[in-house]
């Protein structure tokens, strides 16, 4: 069971064939013995996951099904409150962020039927792009152990390649989802800005904080995507804009498409591994119909700074209380770049906000007039060694961060669907991924690019062996 | 500097970044314009969608 995704165990579930119960059971024991050298979990919910179960089991002897959902083991990064559990935030204290209501997602998948496993390991604060923590300790990628899962939804990715859940929660404001998603050869998508409520979610920074689901397949992610998007009178960010069925959009053939590949700076520097999957994924969409064109970008730097200018002022106004009261108790990266938000001018970040605005309309209004999509790569390189990215001062390690997210941020400035989809592996066994990015709301659009090169690639049928 | 190595600058020197951005804003622009940016986009604001 725990070798499944999302959709055939959902059938098998539905069909009797399994129950909640068991598969809940078969994932608990998995986590138990494996993830001891992984490090995904903060917290495993035996009990209460187990319970869950059981009811759910119940109903469906009774006749009830919530769908397809029901009976589906998930968990969530620890970030989002849920009923009964501390939320450390990768922090050192263990529950560090108690909001009266459990998070508008979670509880959109609980009454969709699925089951909480527990709550996942990330990095300190969301701050951070390799998955390390001091205090939880470093998530291992599955795939090569002494190497980073990716952040800061290190754990949700971690989890999902290791087959304890068939689906997490993540969140992502430069890239949190969509980096581990591609470390650790999974699925992970960042909605639009305003599709999904962060209610109940720490925040990071408000103008760039995104929630979304990390799945191993696209369909499985657009099945996630389905239940938690939509309306929520909690998040005054929230768009009323209605929700299609994504997973009924997925097979509409790619043909025809326009899809873009950015001729500057989303290849620059490239590991020359993952510069080859990426084209060779293009040259996959364009087999399959689509129409892929070289286009040119507005420059990112200037968009990186507004980004940085909104973050920085916003998370160290989030997070003031810590940072005066127990800044001993933060890792020096995480402290060194919640510190510079102090410094931020109150003009500065409010001219930030404004450019930001502008720097949207003009990307919306010149890219997309020429393609539907475009596709890059999510990372530079493969999963660093995490050695490596810890090394050096604190000012090294925030440079060394601010590289490794360099594809991603973009698109959380920009506010547009990202997904991350596995494109191979480099001769090491390291997962290689592609970034598909869509118009503003089109998730629709980029889920099925997504799936329709999942299909033909073949990767997806892939695990990492940790037994 | 190639696009590589580069780091933004608005960790450093955040009001030198932004001073030199904010010359093309005009006095319409508002923060709130970013959503509005989202919403207009007119191929995807017609789309056929349901409410759930």
């Amino acid at each position: 069971v725990t070798d499944w995704s999302l959709a055939p165990l959902s059938r098998a579930i539905a069909a009797r064939r399994v129950s909640p119960v068991e598969v809940t059971r078969e994932c608990l024991a998995r986590v138990e013995r494996l993830d001891p050298s992984i490090r995904s979990f903060i917290t495993v919910d035996a009990e209460g996951a187990l319970a869950t179960a059981r009811e759910l089991e119940a109903e469906l002897a009774a006749g009830l099904s919530r769908g397809p959902l029901h009976g589906i083991p998930l968990a969530y990064k620890d970030l989002f409150h849920v009923r009964g559990l501390p939320t450390s935030c990768g922090t050192k204290t263990r529950a560090y962020f108690a909001p009266d209501a459990e998070s508008t997602v979670v509880a959109r998948l609980r009454e969709a039927g699925a089951v909480t496993l527990g709550k996942l390991n990330m990095t300190e604060l969301a701050l951070g792009p390799f998955g390390d923590n001091a205090h939880h300790g470093d998530v291992q990628n599955p795939w090569k152990r002494g190497h980073a899962a990716g952040g800061s939804s290190s754990g949700s990715a971690a989890a999902v390649a290791a087959g304890f859940v068939v689906g997490a929660l993540g969140s992502d404001t430069g890239g949190s989802i969509r980096l581990p998603a591609a470390c650790c050869g999974v699925v992970g998508l960042k909605p639009t800005y305003g599709r999904v409520s962060r209610a109940g979610a720490m925040p990071l920074s408000w103008s760039l904080d995104h929630v979304g689901p990390l799945a191993r397949t696209v369909a499985d992610a657009a099945l996630l995507l389905g239940a938690i998007a939509g309306y929520d009178p909690l998040d005054a960010t929230s768009s009323r804009r209605g929700v299609p069925y994504y997973e009924r959009v997925l097979e509409t053939p790619v043909e025809g498409l326009r899809v873009g590949v950015p001729e500057n700076y989303y290849f620059d520097g490239l590991d020359a591994e993952m510069d080859a999957a990426v084209r060779a994924a293009a040259k996959v969409l364009a087999e399959l119909g689509a129409e892929v064109v070289a286009v040119r970008l507005p420059d990112p730097a200037p968009l990186a700074d507004l980004c940085n200018v909104i973050a920085r002022a916003e998370s160290a106004a989030i997070h003031a209380k810590l940072l005066r009261e127990r800044p001993h108790e933060l890792q020096p990266a995480v402290r060194s770049r919640l510190e510079v938000g102090l410094r931020i001018s109150a003009h500065d970040y409010l001219q930030a906000l404004r450019l930001r605005a502008r720097c949207a309309r003009e990307f919306v209004a010149r890219v997309f007039a020429g393609a539907q999509a475009l596709v890059m790569p999510v990372i530079p390189e493969p999963a660093p060694a995490l050695d490596a990215v810890k090394a050096g001062t604190p000012e090294e390690v925030v440079r060394r961060m601010g590289r490794f997210s360099r594809l991603t941020r973009p698109f959380n400035g920009l506010g547009l669907p990202a997904l991350a989809v596995p494109c191979g592996f480099a001769r090491d066994g390291r997962p290689l991924a592609l970034q598909v990015v869509g118009r503003p709301f089109d998730e629709a659009t980029t889920l099925r690019l997504g799936h329709a090169y999942e299909r033909a690639a073949g990767w997806v049928t892939r695990r990492p062996a940790l037994d | 500097m190639s696009d590589t190595d580069r780091t933004p600058t608005a960790d450093t020197d955040p009001a030198a970044a932004i001073a030199r951005l904010a010359a093309e804003l005009s006095l319409t622009d508002e923060p709130s314009g970013f959503v509005a940016a989202l919403d207009n986009d007119p191929d995807v604001r017609d789309a056929r969608e349901h409410s759930d």
